[in-house]
């Protein structure tokens, strides 16, 4: 028994195990979340902190014994379901986006990256093989000349993936005489070789500030950094600093600041009002309710953004009655007792339901196809000689081009997708009825009509209702479908800020704002109609909890 | 058996079969299609429901099974003449001037002899020294002499000119579609477009970890909030099972970077690893714990009190006797997990990269872009792909049933 051991031996090695094995990982939990930290991730840390912490609390506290079998499960829903939500839900408050996708700090260190060529001038480079496989690099200037103070291999891996990477690499030159260079000369057309390489080296001159770094083929230039980082509180040309990170221009003697409006940096005057251009990189900054308030403003977002929800309420209701009545029958006509091979027609039937959905959804997608899709070859074979009777012209239907066509394709495609769920459904449903209702009306004299309207459809209701809802939630939400069929297509021409068409739900209208490229990818937009739909999603969920606890109640 | 009958039984009887089998014809209609598409040539090519022997083709499956397809095209124009040499051996001139791409050639000698052994599978390869024009006097002028040997060398000489990759095959072919007695063949070498089987294994293997994972989670979940009392148990259950209703296409990007993040620290949990994509799938339980618990609540607890009384802690109650009483469920969730995964999209769509890591959901997509329309490959695919899963399906359909409205209508 694990509790009384514990108190009996308080030091054995197995405890004394299990707490070194504990303290290790909240060690390197630890150490990571500083990491992280420092990096200038938050969101991150906290989550690795709260699952962690709470995780050693319950399994190392005995009064928590319940709550261990519940952990793991709740931590990943934690970690991949909740904490997405979360950080969702922030990122609607941001201008996260394609064109704003680092922090202010990257975005810094990038225009620190910057050079200018300064004074000093251009230094003609030859490049020596020494004896030892080493290069010698020889600098020249009218008559001054320098050399590396060490010899290096220009051909090592490390050095190429060094450059490969974009980093820098310092190196120090001595003052020398041409002559005492010793070496073979690298002929140019082996120098392009190595030209990635030495792009990537900063010289140092001795007794000098001036680095120089490679400005073309032939030569190396005196490179000066054209940005400048200034400290806060620092007063520069009258202007008191109270940005974390200012720059300053050394070649134009500017002020360089981040618009935390716009997330650009822009030059400003020595009052700090930003003006001009705006230089990318682009960073992330909070924009608070902006984009939310993109939907009530822009009429070109405004007006997709309705249409598309209307029609995924539309496509929801009529996906669930539609499949709903057809389950329904069916589930009638297989549980009838008089009717033979019952089996076989309920194998038959479900057989939609046992294809995976990815395929059936990309197999209508080649049958529906308007060219050489095997439905319309059916279609114009057997509609054109009967318009070609009463004189008029028929003309192949356009599925994927015309709004309503598209949406009759997708409602047809769903209802085949979504039958054999609800006859499932309501087969279970049907066999609680007690037979002797039936027989009780069937005495009377009852259609079959009769029969349903005043028992089967009054009984199943009740139970069915909460499942019609997760229903309706799980199509108002139904991306692959959209995805795979028709990508959304044909699009609204009007929706000129955001990629929208005619059967797009509003999921994979969010995922078209996140993902589709040509009108920006808008992360920041797509989390605010994320964080609508959540809200909607809520509420649903809500209702339905209270229909499944009603129903439980009664039934 | 209802004592009462009603007057019009037979008819009624009648007219529910017909409805049945008018209704069936519809569904059956696509997954009817597919078969017969991928036995059609060609990937645009329209042809009939039931696919006729000597039109239909196997090229689509063995692209789908991974295997080259090799097709023979005719070079237009081209005609052989025969140069014969000294030692009684024989030279091809193989020549055509309507056709630019293909290169005239004088072939090796080669001996008739040699002739008789070769076979449609194992031609003799005679090599081709490209040549613009040979010398009018050193061919063989004997018309019918030509057509013989034309029609003796057909399908049985691979004529290869060019080496490495510039390397062509043709071959002379007496089976001629122009209704001449033989034409001269190009041989083109089709690879399989995507590796679909590499595919369905990594959607199998995905699958069955995932799977295998959510039972574990998942029951000692359920076994907690069946069984043990807790603070803030009801909260938990109701707050798992709204929030499995927010669908994960919306926090794509979330999870993108979270598990971008992850990468960094664990590689083999980052971005485009089966490992991550796994990880990730370990966040949609709430459904399954409802499942079981269920199931769980169903069960007597005298059995488990027992084993307490005799000394068994809650994990030995849980795991010698909750757990073999209640494996017909955890099949049910099993496979409803499996299934769950196999046909998952935006989530695996958004962490797999690269062409080789993709799971079929996501990668059979491929098949029908409009710059590459493969319509015909994409059929035998889905039909090889999809049949394993639905007969998977079909097999626990019965058990399947019973688990989908106990889950959702129980709670």
């Amino acid at each position: 028994m694990e509790l009384s051991s514990v108190q009996n031996a308080k030091l054995s090695p197995k405890v004394l195990l299990k707490w070194a094995i504990v303290a290790l990982i909240v060690l390197v939990n630890l150490y990571a979340d500083v990491m992280m930290y420092m990096n200038g991730d938050i969101a991150y840390p906290i989550l690795d902190l709260v699952l962690v912490g709470v995780g050693v609390y319950v399994f190392m506290n005995k009064k928590m014994y319940a709550q261990r079998y519940a952990f793991p499960s709740v931590a990943g829903m934690t970690a991949f379901i909740i904490f997405p939500l979360v950080y969702t839900l922030w990122i609607s408050f941001t201008n996260y986006s394609g064109a704003h996708v680092m922090t202010v700090e990257a975005a810094m260190n990038y225009h620190l990256q910057k050079t200018y060529k300064s004074e000093g001038g251009d230094y003609a480079y030859k490049v020596f093989t020494t004896d030892n496989g080493e290069h010698e690099l020889l600098l020249t200037q009218g008559d001054k000349a320098f050399k590396l103070e060490q010899a290096v291999n220009l051909n090592d891996p490390k050095l190429l993936a060094k450059a490969q990477e974009g980093k820098l690499i310092d190196a120090n030159l001595v003052a020398t005489n041409p002559s005492d260079v010793k070496g073979k000369l690298v002929p140019m057309k082996q120098l392009m070789s190595l030209k990635n390489v030495l792009k990537s080296y900063v010289l140092h001159l001795p007794d000098s500030s001036i680095k120089l770094s490679m400005s073309g083929l032939r030569q190396f230039s005196a490179q000066s950094e054209k940005y400048k980082r200034l400290q806060q509180g620092e007063v520069v040309d009258g202007y008191e600093v109270d940005s974390k990170y200012a720059l300053w221009d050394n070649e134009t003697k500017q002020l360089f600041l981040p618009n935390m409006e716009t997330g650009f940096y822009q030059y400003a005057d020595n009052k700090g009002v930003l003006h001009g251009e705006e230089y990318a990189p682009g960073f992330k900054v909070n924009i608070g309710f902006k984009n939310y308030i993109k939907f009530l403003s822009n009429e070109s977002i405004r007006m997709p953004f309705l249409q598309i929800f209307v029609w995924t309420v539309c496509f929801s209701a009529i996906t669930v009655f539609g499949t709903l009545a057809i389950g329904l029958v069916l589930a009638c006509l297989v549980q009838w007792e008089f009717l033979r091979f019952r089996g076989v027609y309920r194998v038959f039937l479900i057989l939609p339901y046992a294809v995976p959905s990815f395929i059936s959804i990309l197999v209508f997608k080649g049958l529906f196809n308007q060219n050489f899709g095997e439905l319309n070859m059916f279609l114009n074979t057997i509609m054109g000689p009967i318009y070609g009777a009463f004189g008029l012209e028929w003309s192949s239907i356009e599925w994927f081009t015309s709004p309503w066509p598209a949406r009759a394709m997708i409602l047809m495609v769903n209802a085949w997708l979504g039958y054999p769920y609800m006859m499932i459904l309501c087969m279970g449903l049907l066999k609680s009825i007690p037979d002797d209702l039936y027989e009780a009306t069937a005495i009377e004299g009852a259609t079959p009509w009769i029969n349903l309207r005043h028992i089967t459809l009054p009984l199943l209701i009740k139970p069915l209702a909460p499942l019609l809802i997760a229903s309706f939630a799980f199509n108002f939400n139904n991306f692959v479908l959209i995805q795979l069929l028709t990508g959304g297509g044909p699009d609204i021409i009007e929706a000129t800020q955001a990629p929208a068409g005619y059967t797009d739900l509003l999921v994979s209208f969010t995922y078209r704002i996140a993902f589709e490229g040509g009108k920006g990818n808008d992360y920041g937009l797509a989390a605010a109609v994320a964080a609508m739909i959540f809200v909607m999603v809520g509420l649903l969920s809500l209702v339905q909890l209270r229909l499944t606890k009603n129903s439980q109640m009664q039934g | 058996m209802a004592i009462v009958q009603p007057k019009n039984l037979i008819f009624r009887k009648g007219l529910a079969h017909v409805f049945l089998l008018a209704f069936l014809c519809l569904i059956m209609f696509p997954l009817l299609m597919i078969v017969a598409i991928s036995f059609r040539q060609g990937n645009f090519s329209v042809g009939d429901i039931i696919p006729r022997a000597s039109t239909s083709t196997l090229d689509h499956w063995r692209l789908a099974l991974g295997f080259d397809v090799r097709k023979l095209i005719r070079v237009s124009g081209a005609t052989v003449d025969i140069v014969p040499t000294m030692d009684g051996n024989t030279k091809l001139y193989v020549h055509t001037d309507e056709d630019a791409s293909f290169r005239n050639f004088v072939t090796e000698p080669f001996s008739t002899n040699d002739l008789e052994k070769a076979t449609e599978d194992a031609p003799i390869s005679i090599i081709g020294n490209p040549q613009r024009s040979v010398d009018e006097d050193s061919l063989l002028n004997d018309a019918k002499a030509v057509h013989d040997m034309c029609v003796a060398t057909a399908n049985k000489v691979a004529l290869t000119v060019g080496e490495g990759a510039e390397q062509l095959r043709y071959f002379i072919d007496k089976n001629d579609a122009e209704g001449t007695s033989y034409g001269v063949y190009k041989e083109n070498i089709i690879p399989p477009p995507f590796p679909v089987l590499l595919w369905l294994w990594n959607s199998v293997k995905v699958a069955f970890i995932t799977a295998f994972l959510i039972i574990c989670l998942s029951t000692t979940s359920a076994y907690a909030f069946a069984r043990m009392k807790f603070a803030g148990k009801t909260v938990i259950l109701n707050g798992m099972l709204i929030f499995q209703m927010f669908p994960a296409v919306l926090a794509l990007v979330a999870i993108y970077a979270l598990f971008d993040k992850i990468g960094e620290y664990i590689p083999w949990l980052g971005l485009n690893t089966h490992g991550g994509l796994i990880l990730s799938y370990m966040g949609g339980i709430a459904l399954h714990i409802w499942t079981i618990k269920g199931y769980f609540e169903t069960i007597d607890s005298s059995l488990e009190e027992a084993a307490a009384i005799d000394g068994a802690t809650p994990w030995q109650a849980f795991r010698l006797i909750l757990l073999p009483l209640s494996v017909p469920i955890l099949a049910v969730v099993f496979i409803l997990a499996f299934i769950g995964t196999i046909t998952e999209v935006p989530v695996a769509s958004v962490l797999l990269l690269d062409m080789n890591e993709l799971t079929l959901a996501v990668g059979s997509q491929q098949y029908l872009y409009p710059q590459n329309y493969l319509w015909g490959d994409f059929a035998a695919a889905a039909v090889l792909s999809g049949l394993p899963i639905t007969i998977v399906f079909l097999l626990a359909q019965r058990w399947l049933v019973g688990g989908l409205t106990a889950g959702g209508v129980k709670g």
